[in-house]
């Protein structure tokens, strides 16, 4: 696997295939486009895959036509200079490279043993957010003139009254049950957030949100972890052929490099 | 009888909720969360990001909208100021040839010697598929590779960009948490008009993976969105999947979008089935993005104090035609709702029957809708010192036609608008179901809360709930649904709630926008302030003063100490007539706040021309709920 990525020889070999592959199919020359029944063949399939059903006759040589007028555009745009520095086409055709690099890498299947190193060296990608089980009552500083009793008020009765018969009125549920805070910072902001990570579990608290004021108490708080292999296994695997891809471009541009001088600016 | 009535009413209205457990949560199935996602955005999959100087591609766009840090096209370190809960990458999609799938040991491979050989050695793993991985590469190198296994435009590798769309967002769908949404945009464009269409799917790769994105060019695809719809109910009855297409910038489509007669047959009026089929297909508009708002035009709703929105109205897409006022009609949704009405009252179907989504419809893979942390809708935008006046200090220009002599600058871009969804679960099938049934709306960038629901027998005392919706479901119909003429006499009652963004500004008011049709036919349309922030008081004809300015544009910033943080409103339209089409949506605003020029103005110390906007309102456009004169 690493040997594969890091042998940029690899790499350049296929670019010459990707050249090889961009001319197979479609013979040119300058008396006579020969369209090739695999050719046509594939204009078939890629209707059918579209349409969800068959071409007709017709629709057929409509589609051999078009792809006669491609080839024939090209030829002449080549003739007339227009493919050179057409940044469309450039990107076109490094996208074609760059995908058949990483599909050459993402055929591969790492072993257990690779993934477990790689997301072991990885951690921070495997972080799950704290997950907390909390109660909320909002309270309207502005409707109640002394607060201190309004609460003292509502603490009395809390335990005895379901909570979201308490307090004042706010579009957001009182109840929230194995919310991460990820989740609670985008109900209930940021101030809200950092203000609750301070809370130790059980008791109420005041606790301060860009709306105003909530009392809380929180049920259940669990720590942020990277959970198991077994849980994160697809994701590692996923990360890990990414990463491989990126390497192995790196490695296919670093060797591309090597034999070109490249300036910058004027002489 | 009037008990049965409106017995009958309320089962009609909430067949999925009703209930009458002790546990308040028993059966309660209405949809609680409110999810806030990206509905229209591209990566350098598309030919014309990727020839832009794009380079991210999907994956790195899942983990900017998980809220990870990249960095941007132009190296630059991007995050955003808090996660999405979904996302649709919507690339313009034509198929694109590469390497092969051996894996799959498709019938074709399979049926090939060297195919047959590599897929089992694959199939082997471990060492020996790797070493089979370098065998390959090197008889591609060496143009030893058999004609089956060269993958071309046509066979199981053309679907090469599609594949890579729908892994992607396999691989980054994590239900519950965060849901990528398989879509591609479908770019129709005639004459230079926008008739650009989403096309989201419900589905994951088991069943998107069975086809291709429609495409535009004949006779692969079609520019018509007859055809589209075709294709759309060919991939249902195909796949047993399900679909959706979702119109965008009707305002650059020169009258086109939401024109009342078919434009693909010189101009022929429409029949019943193209009416039922459209309001099949499309259930929504993107009413906000970077090109423009499109809810009203100042031409349209002259009465609209608030209509000139990020407006923009130079002409179509690629401006080569100039805009005349007379194509306005069929370009914004308040009149094509409208038009949409006479429709149905003639045709009896109504085409325009949609609520609506927001989006970026950025080419960058970067869609940061807060205006303090604006990347730009293409590369060349993404935060630089010249972005805005160039260096020879004119206003820089985003796209401009020498034949027309006019064109529009790169300020006039507006930041990304949001699309809300209220969902039963944050999965696919959740935010879909919602969206179908129009449970969803827009916003201008900030996470704005807002419910709404209509009903006959709602009572101001139904805003004392503190759960708004159970009320809102047992007696009425959340935004997107349908009155009915089934309670003569009565009023239709509306109870809204909006409540500011957590993180963002206080909100002025909130309105109410009317459109029905009268006895002779005739399309009108209302705004009605409902609820609003301060001690202001309405004026004999119902409008509202304006709410101040806190803005401070040398920081830049504003301050919460005008507007209020949640408003309820209680509306109830007495001058209903029972035979009258109409639909009602409700619009909420901000205080003002500054603009993403405003802070661009700062951080790099411009000296901006006043015609440059530096504040403004943001807002919330709920999906409408339609009143239908016949019993249902």
């Amino acid at each position: 696997m690493n040997k594969i990525l890091k042998e940029p020889l690899l790499h350049f070999l296929v670019l010459g295939s990707i050249l090889y592959l961009f001319l197979s199919n479609t013979q040119v020359d300058k008396e006579a486009i020969v369209v090739s029944s695999k050719k046509v063949h594939q204009l078939e399939l890629q209707f059918s895959k579209t349409r969800l059903r068959e071409p007709t006759k017709e629709e057929l040589d409509a589609l051999v036509d078009d792809y006669v007028k491609d080839i024939i555009a090209f030829q002449k745009g080549e003739e007339l200079g227009l493919i050179a520095d057409d940044v469309i086409i450039q990107r076109r055709v490094r996208q074609k490279i760059e995908f058949m690099l990483e599909d050459s890498i993402a055929i591969l299947s790492p072993s257990k043993e690779e993934l477990l190193i790689y997301m072991s060296e990885h951690q921070e990608s495997f972080m799950q957010d704290e997950v907390y089980s909390f109660l909320q009552i909002y309270i309207d500083i502005s409707k109640h003139d002394d607060v201190d009793s309004y609460i003292k008020n509502i603490l009395l009765e809390v335990d005895t009254k379901n909570p979201s018969s308490l307090g004042d009125n706010l579009m957001l549920d009182t109840r929230l049950t194995g919310v991460t805070s990820s989740q609670i910072t985008r109900t209930f902001g940021k101030k809200f957030m950092q203000n609750l990570e301070k809370l130790e579990p059980y008791g109420w608290h005041r606790v301060q949100s860009g709306y105003g004021l909530h009392l809380v108490k929180i049920m259940k708080k669990t720590p942020a972890n990277i959970g198991s292999f077994e849980e994160n296994e697809d994701k590692v695997r996923a990360l890990f052929i990414h990463d491989a891809q990126k390497n192995a471009l790196n490695a296919f541009y670093a060797q591309a490099k090597k034999g070109l001088s490249i300036q910058v600016g004027d002489k | 009888m009037k008990k049965i009535l409106l017995l009958s009413f309320i089962l009609s209205t909430t067949q999925i909720y009703a209930t009458e457990h002790f546990s308040p949560y028993a059966d309660r199935e209405y949809p609680t969360k409110l999810l806030f996602g990206e509905q229209h955005i591209h990566s350098a999959l598309s030919a014309d990001a990727g020839g832009g100087g794009t380079k991210l591609l999907p994956r790195d766009m899942y983990r900017f909208a998980k809220g990870k840090q990249i960095m941007s096209n132009t190296n630059q370190p991007v995050k955003r100021n808090r996660p999405l809960d979904f996302m649709c990458i919507t690339d313009h999609t034509d198929g694109m040839g590469a390497i092969t799938d051996i894996l799959k040991g498709a019938a074709n491979i399979m049926a090939d010697e060297q195919g047959k050989y590599f897929h089992n050695k694959f199939a082997q793993g471990g060492k020996t598929a790797k070493l089979a991985s370098q065998e390959l590469i090197l008889k591609f190198a060496q143009g030893e590779i058999s004609p089956a296994l060269n993958y071309q435009p046509g066979n199981e590798g053309y679907k090469r960009t599609w594949q890579n769309l729908v892994n992607a967002a396999e691989e980054n769908n994590e239900p519950h948490k965060f849901t990528a949404m398989i879509a591609y945009e479908w770019t129709s464009m005639v004459k230079g008009n926008n008739l650009h269409r989403n096309v989201i799917f419900r589905d994951g790769p088991e069943r998107t993976l069975n086809i291709l994105p429609f495409t535009m060019t004949p006779p692969m695809g079609s520019p018509n969105p007859q055809d589209l719809w075709k294709w759309l109910q060919n991939y249902e009855d195909t796949t047993g999947g399900q679909v959706i297409a979702i119109p965008h910038n009707g305002n650059l489509s020169n009258g086109w979008m939401f024109n009342i007669k078919d434009d693909f047959k010189n101009g022929a009026k429409f029949n019943l089935n193209y009416v039922k089929t459209r309001a099949k297909w499309e259930k929504l508009y993107e009413i906000i993005q970077s090109k423009g708002d499109s809810e009203t035009h100042p031409k349209l709703s002259s009465e609209d104090e608030f209509a000139d929105y990020e407006t923009l109205d130079y002409g179509n897409l690629d401006l080569t035609q100039k805009k005349i006022d007379v194509m306005l009609e069929y370009e914004y949704a308040r009149s094509s709702l409208k038009n949409g009405l006479l429709l149905d009252a003639t045709l009896g179907a109504n085409p325009f029957k949609f609520g609506f989504v927001a989006g970026s419809d950025h080419h960058t893979g970067i869609a940061t809708e807060m205006d303090d942390n604006y990347f730009g809708a293409f590369a060349w935008v993404e935060p630089n010192k010249h972005r805005i006046v160039n260096k020879k200090g004119k206003l820089s220009a985003a796209k401009w036609s020498n034949k027309l002599a006019m064109g529009y600058k790169t300020w006039q871009y507006s930041s990304p608008g949001v699309t809300a969804v209220w969902a039963t679960s944050n999965t696919r099938a959740g935010i879909f179901d919602a969206m179908k049934r129009k449970e969803v709306y827009a916003t201008t960038g900030p996470r704005i809360r807002v419910r709404v629901f209509a009903g006959f027998n709602f009572t101001k005392d139904d805003l004392n709930n503190r759960d708004l919706a159970t009320a809102g479901y047992a007696k009425g119909v959340p935004m997107g649904g349908d009155l009915y003429k089934n309670n003569v006499g009565k009023n239709p009652k509306f109870i809204i709630v909006a409540l500011r963004d957590p993180e963002g500004a206080n909100l002025d008011r909130v309105q109410m926008i009317k459109g029905w049709i009268d006895a002779k036919g005739v399309s009108h349309e209302k705004i009605i302030n409902v609820a609003w922030g301060g001690d202001r008081k309405l004026t004999k004809d119902g409008k509202l003063s304006f709410v101040g300015n806190t803005v401070d544009l040398s920081v830049p910033t504003w301050s919460n100490t005008i507007g209020a943080a949640t408003l309820y409103g209680y509306y109830e339209d007495k001058h209903f007539n029972v035979n009258q089409q109409a639909f009602y949506y409700v619009r909420v605003l901000e205080i003002p706040t500054p603009r993403w020029t405003a802070y661009d103005a700062v951080r790099y110390e411009l000296n901006v021309p006043k015609s440059v906007k530096m504040i403004t309102q943001e807002r919330a456009y709920t999906s409408p709920i339609w009143y239908n004169p016949k019993v249902k």
